[in-house]
């Protein structure tokens, strides 16, 4: 059985509407031949620039109905699988409505601009696919907020294992040891901590008096520990943020699309 | 020529101390015997013990003062009272009772008195009941506790749920650290304001409470204690049982005086007047099971005025006429239907009796009337006064119940909803409808009132859903044989490879069934709810064929066990039942092929087991495949819940994928319902769990629940320009703490909110029956 996700959402309902539409309106188009040529001033042509923009202002609505936490009219799941196969379709309605015509004017840039939002959402749709299963994945089944509490308990165990020894073996936890704090950097770019050197621990540990070896070496455990946990802590807040970082992209173009379509349909009325 | 009194009054306790200054007041002769001292149980109390005025809704009637307060206060205004009234007093002990002719002939200390009628107000508190364990006789185990600042800094149990064990354990806790041994599940014998008062010292850490619990063998600085997770070791310096007190029996039936029963908790006959059999003596308090100081105080007005010959009415009368208030014949003609007419209650005194119906109400309904729907969530008592009803079960089967029957029993032990519809069958029938709390009070104190509910569950839990096809008498035959059984948690019922003996009927709880891998690894197959059975493979195979399973409690389980004899007997006897069992034997064992194909569906479902999931109602599931930590549904549900979000996305633990945040499950058997003071949690028709408005913040529900979902929360309304809020910057007026919860959005329409606002279809809302087929989709 395979599970009901927001993009086979009932069986892939709007992926069909879509398909369907889009074969309805190909049709349309590929029956109608206008005198003049097809572009966007024809009755089909204008119908369909209609249709678009409905669409674009029903897509935007989407951030509406999202935050519309009492609302009955559908789940955003729903919601969000019409919005991601309405808005691929989109695609295909707006060249139709134009005729193909493109040219370097503010009309092509809004249908850039267009573009540009779909293929970031397409962008983010990749991201929810394949990185969601991946957030939580490396906690053994805890909540952030335990691995957090573990790394605090060894950072503890460590600082009592070195209470009252020799300054070599200070300095070896100073060398090796750590305090995790969340970094932006660990949003923006891929960062492996490294393990703790085997060889250069072997030096730090020749130097202690016989007495703290062992003692020593379960330091190490415990600092290699930490940096596991840490790691996993570290690619999560990445994750997280890559499934986010996209809609810095998505929002803003979408918004430059409604005023590039403002002022697309603004021309049209008054300079064509 | 030895003295004579019209009345001879036998201890000066709050019985006691009303008939005497009564009778004084009426300048009757009289004389009051006491062994102690003055109120001997109440000055046995802890020192400054404030004493409470319960049942508060009952009018004191009485020529002596008592209103709440403490224990020096009461003490005193006792002894004032006496000597004001001028009470003849003798201080010593009444060592035998003789009746001759028309006068009693009472002992004590060497001379005699006589009397025209004696008053019985001993109480009980002179024989207390012991714990019966190795190790008991011993110097730090103690059956009273008179100076709680004597000890500091000690390890101590006491022993007990009732009024005196809550107390004590409150006063050591200031000093001591202290560990209660509660043998239920609650605290329904004692007042509410004490059960209040433990509830929140457990909770805030004060007190550790075990419950379920019983003490195993008390040794030198630690005591061995049973609970349903094993037996634990208690560190225990002092030891304090205070499980109640032994009735004076022998002193008593010397006399001549019957009881109701051979049950070691029966109490003295008495008629309304306090007379018992033997004419002229009367019996108050304690004695005949009220243990409360009002009321006993009432009683000695009262049996005063009956002596002297006038018609007295009860001081809890206008309370139980008002329960009666528009209903056909009033009280006055009802209570002897209720009295005699309902065998379930025969052996309650009247007192009791009396309590219970004003804590009932009185429902009078007409044919067709619906009683409660199938599938409600109600947990009240139903007894039939006049008239019938008729059970619906199934479809077209229809079971009537006439008067002196009662229903509604399994909302009683299970919390699950009603299994069937009740209707009126007759114009006018009369229902009392009895609270929960009161019935399971009457089940610890009255002997018979628990072995017939005891006897009718078993008996409907086979009628309803084990045997419905079999006859009535034969299964009240069954019942006769059967035993039950109880399960910890943990506990295995029985072991792959067994020889199969007993059929297992669960009453209460679930259980687990798990079978042994390849590998020799025990994996989960399935879990089986109350009102199910198990075990009847290996009773139905030909070849006598060893237990296919292991069954564990999932949780604390109670089972009904019929011998292999009794069930093979009785499928030999009903073909249609033979059928069906055959049939559900087939099912199961085609269930156990296709999950043995899939161990991590077994471990799945072992993780559900762990995080109690078994007992969901209604609960929010996380598939952290799909989750993509947007927080739109922490974000709905504080936008839907006056900006408090009741549940914690990123908490709680997942196993395989699926996470369990936190968030109510509101659960089948829901702990945070145990103890609310102003009753606010209620369960809605639909199952959920919600708090009410009259919730007063006092935090016993947050410290019931074991999976920590309910927070006190105070209410945020917006304060000033709405366009300061819009930027973010406005202010809110906070309200009164309250507990908050999920409610389940039952005031949305569409439902909750949590679901309705994911985008990927992580969130889903699950009832516990779903879990084995999600255990399998997701071990795929």
């Amino acid at each position: 059985m395979s599970k009901q996700t927001f993009i086979n959402y009932k069986e892939y309902r709007w992926l069909v509407v879509t398909i369907v539409s889009l074969v309805v309106l190909l049709a349309i188009y590929a029956l109608n031949t206008p005198v003049g040529g097809r572009n966007g001033g024809t009755f089909v042509g204008y119908t369909y620039g209609v249709l678009a923009t409905i669409g674009i202002a029903w897509l935007m609505a989407y951030g509406g109905r999202k935050r519309a936490y009492s609302s009955s009219l559908g789940t955003v799941e729903g919601w969000l699988a019409a919005h991601i196969w309405i808005g691929t379709g989109l695609l295909l309605v707006v060249p139709l409505h134009a005729g193909f015509s493109f040219g370097y004017n503010v009309h092509t840039l809004a249908y850039a601009l267009m573009v540009g939002t779909i293929v970031s959402g397409m962008w983010g749709v990749m991201r929810y696919a394949t990185l969601s299963d991946k957030i939580s994945s490396h906690r053994g089944g805890q909540s952030e907020a335990v691995v957090l509490d573990q790394i605090a308990s060894l950072g503890s165990d460590i600082e009592s294992a070195a209470r009252e020894k020799s300054d070599a073996f200070l300095s070896l936890v100073e060398r090796f040891d750590f305090i995790f704090k969340p970094r932006v950097e660990f949003l923006l770019r891929r960062i492996e901590l490294p393990p703790v050197n085997q060889r250069e621990a072997g030096e730090f540990l020749s130097r202690l008096p016989e007495v703290e070896r062992d003692e020593a070496l379960r330091v190490i455990g415990f600092i290699d520990q930490k940096i596991d946990l840490a790691q996993g802590l570290i690619t999560e807040s990445r994750i997280k943020f890559m499934l986010r970082s996209w809609l810095f992209l998505h929002v803003p173009i979408s918004v430059a699309l409604c005023v590039a379509v403002g002022i697309h349909i603004f021309s049209v009325f008054f300079f064509w | 020529m030895s003295e004579h009194f019209e009345v001879a009054i036998v201890g000066a306790g709050p019985a006691g101390i009303g008939a005497a200054t009564n009778a004084a007041y009426h300048k009757i002769s009289h004389v009051l015997f006491e062994k102690g001292e003055i109120a001997n149980t109440i000055y046995d109390y802890q020192l400054r013990k404030h004493v409470m005025a319960e049942p508060s809704r009952l009018p004191l009637r009485a020529r002596c003062r008592f209103v709440e307060g403490s224990r020096e206060k009461i003490l005193q205004e006792f002894v004032e009272d006496l000597r004001t009234h001028s009470v003849t007093f003798k201080k010593a002990e009444v060592s035998k009772i003789e009746r001759s002719g028309d006068l009693f002939h009472i002992h004590y200390q060497g001379q005699s008195c006589t009397a025209k009628h004696v008053v019985l107000a001993t109480g009980v508190q002179g024989s207390p009941r012991k714990l019966g364990v190795p190790g008991e006789p011993s110097d730090h185990v103690a059956y009273t506790l008179s100076d709680p600042e004597a000890f500091s800094n000690r390890h101590i149990i006491v022993v007990g749920a009732g009024d005196a064990a809550i107390e004590n354990a409150l006063a050591l806790s200031e000093n001591n650290s202290v560990t209660l041994v509660n043998r239920g599940g609650e605290f329904a014998r004692a007042k509410e304001a004490n059960s209040r008062l433990v509830l929140n010292a457990i909770q805030g850490g004060k007190i550790r409470c075990l419950y379920n619990a019983t003490v195993g063998r008390v040794e030198k600085d630690v005591t061995y204690v049973n609970t349903p997770e094993g037996e634990v070791s208690v560190p225990c310096e002092h030891l304090i049982a205070r499980l109640g007190c032994v009735l004076p029996r022998g002193f008593l039936e010397s006399i001549g005086i019957q009881f109701s029963s051979a049950e070691p908790t029966a109490v003295p006959v008495v008629n309304h007047r306090y007379e018992s059999n033997v004419p002229g003596m009367y019996i108050l308090g304690a004695l005949i099971g009220y243990p409360l100081i009002k009321q006993a105080i009432n009683q000695g007005y009262e049996v005063i005025e009956h002596i002297r010959g006038e018609a007295v009415e009860p001081a809890d009368q206008p309370l139980l006429e008002e329960r009666f208030a528009g209903v056909p014949g009033g009280f006055k003609e009802n209570l002897p239907k209720i009295s005699s007419g309902l065998p379930l209650f025969k052996d309650l005194s009247s007192p009791q009796l009396r309590e219970m119906i004003i804590d009932s109400s009185i429902h009078v309904k007409n044919s067709g009337d619906v009683v409660f729907e199938k599938n409600e969530h109600t947990d009240s008592f139903w007894s039939i006064v006049s008239g019938s009803v008729e059970i619906e079960v199934g479809s077209s089967r229809r079971v009537t119940l006439a008067v002196g029957d009662f229903f509604g029993e399994m909302g009683l032990i299970s919390g699950r909803r009603r299994t069937a519809t009740v209707r009126a069958a007759t114009e006018g029938t009369l229902l009392l409808e009895t609270p929960r709390r009161q019935i399971l009070k009457l089940m610890a104190s009255v002997v018979s009132v628990k072995r017939s509910l005891d006897e009718v569950f078993m008996l409907r839990a086979l009628q309803t859903s084990i045997f419905p096809e079999v006859d009535r008498s034969f299964l009240e035959a069954l019942v006769k044989r059967a035993s039950m059984k109880t399960f910890k948690k943990g506990d295995v019922l029985f072991k792959e490879g067994d020889v199969g003996d007993l059929l297992y009927v669960i009453r209460k709880g679930s259980v687990k069934i798990s079978r042994s891998n390849r590998a020799g690894v025990d994996v989960a197959q399935t879990y089986i709810s109350a009102g199910n059975y198990v075990g009847e493979m290996a009773l139905i195979s030909a070849e006598d064929r060893p237990r296919s399973a292991t069954v564990t409690a999932a949780v604390a389980c109670e089972t009904i066990t019929i011998a292999k004899s009794d069930f093979l007997g009785l499928i030999d006897q009903f073909p249609a039942a033979r059928e069906r069992i055959l049939r559900v034997a087939q099912e199961r064992k085609i269930e156990n092929v296709v999950t043995d194909w899939n161990e991590r569906a077994g471990s799945i479902l072992d993780f559900m087991t762990r995080e109690g999931l078994t007992d969901a109602e209604n609960v929010l599931l996380i598939d952290s495949d799909l989750c993509v930590g947007c927080d739109n549904c922490e974000a709905a549900c504080a936008a839907t819940h006056r900006g408090h979000s009741r549940l914690d996305r990123s908490g709680g633990k997942s196993f395989a994928s699926i996470q369990v945040p936190v968030s109510c499950r509101h659960c089948e058997n829901p702990l945070c319902m145990l103890d609310c003071p102003p009753d606010a949690l209620k369960r809605m028709p639909d199952g959920e769990v919600v708090i009410r408005d009259s919730c007063i913040g006092c935090g016993n529900c947050v410290g019931n629940c074991p999976y920590g979902v309910i927070h006190i929360v105070h209410d945020k309304t917006k304060k000033g320009s709405s366009l300061l809020h819009w930027l973010g910057l406005g202010e809110y007026e906070e309200g009164p703490a309250k507990a908050a919860k999920c409610d389940m959005c039952h005031d949305l329409r569409g439902g909750p909110a949590c679901v309705r606002a994911c985008p990927t279809g992580a969130a889903m809302r699950v009832n516990a029956t779903q879990l084995v087929k999600i255990a399998n989709t997701k071990g795929i």
